[in-house]
């Protein structure tokens, strides 16, 4: 087990945004946690993260790097690709010289010294993902990193993901059933604000996935109808 | 379009030429070219030395005025605290122009043997010092948030965060903050010039002109050259932004 929480809450003034979550997250596996857009995933996200505190609840965590891929993928405009994953290893007291085996595990060798506007979005977030990657996370979190591109892009992204994050233990929230079933070895399913856990469903299906069989689409039923 | 632009001006300055005292452009022109070549005979310098004169007070006082409106802006744009001190002192002391400090200054700086020279030096940096501080400012206290809390999750510290995420964020202010405070600080040091004896300098120069019997022509080559000088300025630094801020 290398994270556990316990009865998370949290509120916003009068707004109850998590109700008593709790749920374990096992070494090496990636966890999905699925549930509606505005149901508190990215607040669960950025308390288990240490950047936002609970108001109850507990969380047993080793000791370790976080990495963190977000949403809004949030590059330094001002650096490069090479400079955006530097810049975190300098923050995190690590070796630079990581930073262009990075670049080269995401696909974007020959891209080093772009700055940020001259990518497209998914390389953009090719770039977040090798930054969260380059530190050698011993816990990966995921906020929706694909919610804003194109479908095709967004499959292409899942497939590489995979690849990727191998071995590494992730919490991925998203909005996306799919998406969940793809990549999850176990999806955890929120309810409605206020967010409890409504049920943790099993993955049991070889990767990589085939989006189309039988029972990947059973999965996404029964986790349609949950939800 | 531009030869456009200096076409109109040159027929509406015939034009205004033609009803009252201001000399026409090819007078003004002749005049100009005149006293960039020839010393003008009263003052005994070129046009050239006296704006290298009004320029070097410029620079001078101004650089010193940007040293220290770049790292309070960008303190005042990074910490709550620093920045509850500073700015009510910041937009008291804005509104007041540059010139209604000049009996003040006089007074200040008396005692010192060159009292004209140091408050006009003060002049232009009151005038720089003011807009650059606040546009500073304002670009540091703009910085994204959400880039602030990604570095939180990677474990930046504070230095780590005000050197790459807040100073770069700041660049444009900075510069836009340096090329208004020149902006400023020019027009400050030419009437300065003009309210005490100064010896040289482009403000000197024309009033001198005017006292010694309204010579429009020195007077309107006298003013083209300060307009000269400022464009000039204003350009070199729109063009530096592009330079320097390359990820825009």
């Amino acid at each position: 087990m290398a994270l556990k929480i316990e009865n998370i809450r949290k509120s916003y003034g009068d707004l109850k945004v998590l109700d008593g979550v709790s749920f374990e997250v096992r070494e090496g596996e990636i966890l999905c946690i699925v549930g509606e857009s505005g149901c508190g995933k990215t607040t669960l996200l950025k308390i288990i993260a240490g950047i936002e505190k609970a108001d109850s609840g507990k969380i047993s965590i080793k000791d370790g790097r976080i990495g963190f891929v977000f949403q809004d993928v949030r590059l330094l405009p001002w650096k490069t690709v090479l400079g955006n994953i530097e810049f975190v290893l300098g923050s995190m007291g690590m070796d630079k010289s990581k930073a262009r085996e990075m670049v080269k595990l995401v696909g974007l060798e020959g891209f080093e010294d772009y700055y940020p506007k001259h990518l497209s979005g998914g390389m953009q977030q090719r770039v977040g993902i090798a930054r969260a990657i380059a530190i050698d996370p011993d816990l990966l979190l995921m906020d929706e990193p694909f919610a804003n591109l194109d479908a095709l892009t967004k499959e292409r992204m899942q497939c590489e993901l995979l690849r990727i994050i191998r071995g590494k233990t992730v919490i991925f929230v998203t909005h996306d059933i799919d998406e969940a079933v793809y990549l999850a070895d176990r999806v955890v399913i929120l309810s409605k604000r206020p967010a409890k856990v409504v049920d943790i469903i099993d993955i049991d299906l070889p990767k990589p996935r085939d989006r189309v069989s039988e029972k990947f689409l059973e999965y996404k039923r029964r986790i349609y109808d949950l939800l | 379009m531009r030869i456009l632009s200096l076409l109109i001006s040159l027929a509406l300055w015939y034009f205004i030429s033609f009803f009252t005292e201001i000399p026409p452009p090819h007078e003004v022109f002749y005049k100009f070219l005149f006293l960039i070549i020839y010393e003008e005979p009263i003052l005994g310098k070129t046009l050239i030395q006296h704006a290298e004169a009004s320029l070097f007070r410029v620079l001078i006082a101004s650089t010193v005025a940007f040293a220290l409106a770049i790292p309070l802006g960008i303190f005042a744009g990074w910490s709550r605290n620093i920045r509850e001190i500073i700015i009510p002192i910041v937009e008291v002391l804005r509104p007041i122009p540059p010139l209604a400090w000049i009996p003040l200054a006089y007074i200040i700086f008396a005692k010192l043997p060159n009292t004209v020279q140091v408050s006009q030096l003060y002049i232009v940096f009151v005038g720089a010092f003011f807009p650059c501080v606040v546009t500073v400012f304002d670009s540091a206290r703009n910085v994204p948030e959400e880039l602030i809390e990604m570095a939180k999750v990677y474990r930046a510290n504070d230095w780590m965060v005000l050197r790459h995420i807040v100073l770069p964020h700041s660049l444009q202010g900075i510069l836009t903050g340096i090329r208004v405070g020149l902006g400023v600080g020019w027009m400050s040091i030419i009437a300065a010039e003009m309210i005490a004896s100064s010896v040289e300098g482009l403000g000197y120069f024309i009033l001198t002109m005017y006292e010694v019997g309204g010579r429009s022509a020195e007077i309107v080559s006298g003013i083209a050259m300060i307009g000269l000088i400022g464009y000039i300025m204003n350009y070199i630094f729109i063009r530096l932004e592009r330079v320097l801020i390359p990820w825009r």
